[in-house]
């Protein structure tokens, strides 16, 4: 049966609990992700990149001393390093020469550390060098069948030298990983083919998003499913999930109706804000990476971290400025609370919702 | 209500999983030779669109096709503490095995 926005009893009663468990989180605000936006350089230039990377940038890569610094005076002596993932965040990190010691600084404080890449430039050398520094978890973006992913790419290496990377990974016993395929109009057809080549190339861990206005992709149209295109995409998940053959999520990025729990380990949250937190290039203090809207809450170079992550932050811990235009009467916002941050532009609007794509 | 109630309920609804997310840890005893499993109960950290999947693995060290630890590469103290460097060989092989029957384990409770 296709499911669509209606909850039914069981969910709603599930939600309902969930909301009061969320609230507490909130309350908390434990930071237990830190996002270091190492550099915003890039050896792609992707249609669909939400960050709007290049290779040649204006911004200057932020200096390994300024992070540590931040890291050692106000975040160290106010959390337990165990609990908290660093995750090296671009651009693209492997631009950094400085990977290794970085990775090396951090896991000698006590720190987990993980990093997002398009595996271009990732050798087994390189990866054996990242490991020796503490590399845990890896994640790599593989958009589909070579076609399709170096169109994305705007390259013709890029599905190769991420086939490559991701084979390399996996011989590492112990390492994290998984693969993210951000699904386009172009791959909608061919998921249970891709699904199939997942499985065959020996990937235990798949997420999947979808496109959200903003960077690049907000001006390319024709990365963007229709609502149709939305609706096979989650029933897909759904279906995929229930085989258990290789263990799919849809990515954070809104509420789902009556998909919730179906598609992802876990209800919708949007914890930018609440247990995560991003260090800019710049130094600006924010959420998660992926809300690129100006919500920016402080600076490295003006403000304590610490301070603010406590003080501040008020806009993403209360999100009762959200239920306003379209929200304002929608019967699911008290489990949505307006859909994930980085969905907001400059002004709060709501850019893209995905629980009206399910119609 | 508080929350472990909650939790319990969510649980007798069918939504254990997606309520909340328990960690399992890999713990050195006082002796720092054998390792215990232990499981903690944590605000969740969920799938992040730009992030990473948290780490699961008690150690990450390259291995060759036969599943043995290189040798030219360096064994790393991991934050839980579980593998102290320098590892010997045979202390990284142990260790991978341990990881293994952990996942066989648990594969073979789901089953």
């Amino acid at each position: 049966m296709v499911k669509g926005k209606r909850l039914g009893l069981r969910k709603y009663v599930g939600l309902k609990l969930f909301k009061g468990i969320y609230d507490g989180i909130v309350e908390r605000h434990k930071l237990r992700t830190l996002f270091w936006e190492c550099t915003l350089r890039c050896n792609l230039h992707c249609r669909h990149c939400g960050s709007d990377c290049r290779t040649d940038v204006a911004e200057k890569d932020m200096p390994l001393e300024d992070f540590l610094y931040v890291l050692d005076t106000e975040i160290t002596p106010n959390v337990n390093p165990k609990d908290v993932l660093i995750i090296f965040s671009g651009g693209e990190v492997l631009v950094r020469c400085d990977l290794e010691e970085a990775g090396r600084e951090v896991t000698k404080r006590g720190y987990m550390w993980g990093m997002v890449t398009n595996g271009m430039s990732l050798t087994r050398e390189r990866l054996h060098s990242l490991v020796d520094a503490g590399l845990r978890s890896v994640s790599v973006s593989f958009d589909g069948f070579e076609d399709i992913h170096n169109d994305i790419r705007q390259s013709k290496e890029s599905f190769t030298r991420a086939r490559n990377a991701i084979s390399y990974i996996r011989e590492v016993e112990g390492l994290t990983y998984d693969v993210i395929t951000c699904v386009t109009p172009a791959m909608i057809d061919r998921l249970e083919e891709w699904k199939e080549f997942l499985i065959s190339e020996g990937i235990t861990r798949w997420r999947i998003f979808s496109i959200f206005p903003a960077g690049r992709a907000k001006r390319d149209e024709a990365l963007h499913l229709n609502q149709e295109q939305f609706r096979y995409l989650m029933e897909f998940i759904r279906a995929t999930r229930k085989k258990g053959r290789i263990n799919l999520n849809y990515a954070c990025e809104g509420f789902l109706g009556s998909y919730e729990s179906e598609v992802r380990d876990h209800f919708y949250m949007c914890n930018a804000g609440i247990n995560v937190a991003s260090i800019r290039v710049n130094g600006d203090i924010s959420g998660c990476t992926s809300v690129r809207a100006n919500y920016t809450q402080g600076n490295i170079y003006r403000d304590k971290f610490w301070d603010v992550w406590q003080n501040r932050f008020t806009k993403f811990r209360d999100r009762s400025w959200t239920k306003c235009d379209k929200c304002a009467d929608c019967k699911v916002w008290e489990f949505c609370r307006g859909g994930g941050m980085h969905l907001r532009d400059d002004e709060g609007k709501l850019m893209y919702c995905h629980y009206k794509m399910l119609k | 209500m508080n929350t472990k109630w909650k939790i319990a309920l969510l649980a007798l609804l069918g939504f254990s999983t997606a309520a909340c997310c328990s960690t399992k840890k890999a713990a050195k005893n006082d002796d720092k030779k054998s390792q215990d499993i232990v499981t903690e109960q944590e605000d969740p950290r969920i799938m992040l669109m730009y992030g990473v999947p948290t780490p699961d693995g008690a150690i990450a060290r390259p291995v060759d096709e036969n599943g043995k630890p290189i040798q030219d590469t360096e064994a790393k103290e991991f934050p839980d503490g579980s593998i102290a460097k320098p590892l010997t060989d045979e202390e990284a092989q142990a260790a991978l095995d341990a990881i293994r029957a952990e996942k066989e384990a648990m594969k073979a409770s789901e089953e």
